[in-house]
């Protein structure tokens, strides 16, 4: 935390000195550049901190890797639920986060919204081979972002970002456990008189690390060593509690 | 304590699993069932992805079973001979499931074919078991001798062979049947089959009770031994950290219950392994029926 900390007080120094080289009007850093999926993970939060020039609102978009999602719709037929039709949705972020210090609609026009995909209302959730505009399909995707949000990996409306003067702000992103691995864009934006004036790319990569990554590439790789391993393991856990119970 | 299960992707808390391998290895023990039918549900429903829940099962179901047969093997309670045959029959069985899963998935009602088989077997045969085992309870009290087992067609079949250890005379085609029955539905149920493999055992060959539960333990684990060498290698969905916490509650749960088991009766056992087929049954039919909270879902193969 005391890393933070410094890195907050320093990034406006360092931000006064080269501001006039590189004339910058946004910069942007987050309290780790990675997320380790270890044993003990059970989601995170990440702290991401800036400093703007001039007046202005800001908004914070996270967007996780592309996913290929499908839905399924169940209906009753003979008393029972049965799965009755599907849509599947390609190239779907398969987390999507937002933040700003005020209703991101009060800021910039619908259009504006639209085209830079900012807000749950406005990302691109189109199924792979149906027309987007078709009352099924907007009830699909209707029912994806639903589901996406129950599992904490849409976030509801927009959170709140913090302005701790007329330049600094910060936020804070939750992962949940469930959480798909890769890179995620973080996109901040600075908005002025209903109109984006810069944005700041920020990558974040999210991997599983030490034994967790190690089981997960072996099981993939040396896929029948695994089963042939997890079959000896399961029979000498067998033989060693039965061994164990004996002696007593 | 929560940890993270690198193939299953998701955060769970250790002792709830721990929990329930203990709770659902001590009924493996007691009954000589793998226990795949109640842990498979319980899996999915704690929120583990079911192609994972189904693949790590067959692996937990592997280390309970060896140490059920242990125990069962000391009292001297397994019949290899009867194992080996229902062995063949469960290799050549679970061969011709894997192949019936996926023509069934091709039609793309798997979910639905699994749900509805899970309730049609669990439901006849845990009625079945209720009604006999009440009925023994009855005719045990009231002192009337049943005579050892019945004379039935299957009797006139060939290849008959002798059977010491379960008393019995009967042809091979019977337990190599069982075992083809019995590996077509683990394939297609995920789960170890004990709970269709001792009913038949018991009532199609006449076996007395305490030398089925290890012998059938001694099938199963050859069974799923292969289905989790299958699936890792065709759907890398063996989780070994939930399989190693599912198994340290497991085998200790089946050593108690199979101590347990050797001081209760054969009718006892069953009517109670009855009651908990029974409810099973019901918690799956009132899924299906019921309606659901959004009629939307995302996909997941499997159950």
């Amino acid at each position: 935390m005391l890393k933070h900390l410094a890195q907050i007080v320093l990034l406006p120094l360092l931000f006064l000195v080269t501001a006039p080289v590189h004339a910058k009007e946004l910069v942007v850093d987050l309290s780790a550049p990675i997320v380790k999926i270890t044993a003990g993970f059970a989601g995170t939060e990440l702290l991401l901190f800036g400093a703007k020039r001039g007046p202005g609102d800001v908004i914070v978009v996270v967007r996780g890797p592309l996913e290929q999602q499908t839905v399924h719709l169940k209906e009753r037929k003979f008393g029972i639920w049965v799965n009755t039709d599907n849509l599947t949705f390609d190239d779907i972020p398969s987390y999507y986060w937002v933040a700003s210090n005020k209703p991101v609609n009060e800021m910039l026009p619908a259009d504006a919204l639209a085209r830079h995909q900012i807000g749950l209302d406005d990302i691109e959730i189109a199924p792979d081979d149906e027309d987007a505009n078709s009352a099924q399909a907007i009830a699909f995707s209707a029912a994806l972002v639903r589901e996406k949000k129950r599992k904490k990996l849409y976030s509801e409306d927009s959170s709140p970002l913090l302005f701790l003067n007329d330049m600094l702000f910060r936020t804070r992103i939750s992962f949940p456990a469930n959480v798909s691995v890769g890179e995620f864009a973080i996109e901040t934006y600075l908005v002025r008189d209903n109109e984006i004036i810069t944005s700041e790319t920020t990558l974040l990569n999210v991997r599983k690390f030490g034994l967790e990554a190690e089981i997960y590439d072996f099981a993939h790789s040396h896929a029948l060593l695994y089963g042939i391993f997890a079959v000896i393991i399961a029979c000498f856990s067998g033989w060693l509690a039965n061994a164990a119970f004996k002696r007593r | 304590m929560q940890i993270y299960l690198p193939i299953a992707e998701v955060s769970v808390n250790i002792f709830l699993i721990l929990g329930m391998g203990g709770g659902v290895g001590f009924l493996s023990g007691l009954f000589g069932v793998g226990g795949g039918f109640l842990m498979t549900p319980l899996l999915i429903f704690i929120g583990i992805p079911p192609a994972v829940a189904v693949a790590t099962e067959a692996n937990q179901i592997v280390a309970s079973s060896v140490s059920g047969v242990l125990a069962h093997w000391k009292r001297g309670n397994v019949d290899l001979k009867m194992g080996v045959l229902l062995l063949i029959g469960g290799v050549i069985g679970s061969t011709f499931g894997v192949w019936l899963f996926t023509f069934l998935k091709s039609l793309g009602q798997i979910d639905l074919v699994i749900k509805l088989s899970y309730v049609i077997f669990l439901g006849i045969i845990g009625f079945l078991m209720l009604i006999e085992s009440i009925n023994s309870m009855r005719a045990s009290k009231s002192k009337v001798r049943k005579k050892a087992h019945t004379h039935n067609w299957f009797h006139g079949l060939p290849f008959k062979m002798r059977f010491r250890k379960s008393r019995l005379y009967i042809s091979a085609i019977l337990p190599i049947g069982i075992g083809i029955f019995v590996g077509i539905l683990s394939a297609i149920m995920g789960v170890g089959g004990g709970f269709v493999m001792v009913p038949a055992m018991i009532y199609l060959l006449g076996m007395p009770t305490a030398v089925v539960v290890g012998t059938s333990l001694f099938q199963i684990i050859f069974v799923t031994a292969n289905v989790t060498i299958l699936q890792s290698v065709s759907n890398y969905s063996v989780d070994i950290v939930l399989a190693l916490l599912l198994l340290v509650g497991g085998v200790i749960g089946a050593q108690f219950g199979a101590r347990f088991g050797g001081r209760m009766q054969g009718e006892q056992l069953r009517g109670l392994l009855a009651l908990i087929v029974i409810g099973v049954c019901l918690k799956l039919t009132y899924d299906l029926v019921v309606t659901p909270l959004d009629p939307f879902s995302f996909g997941v193969g499997g159950h």
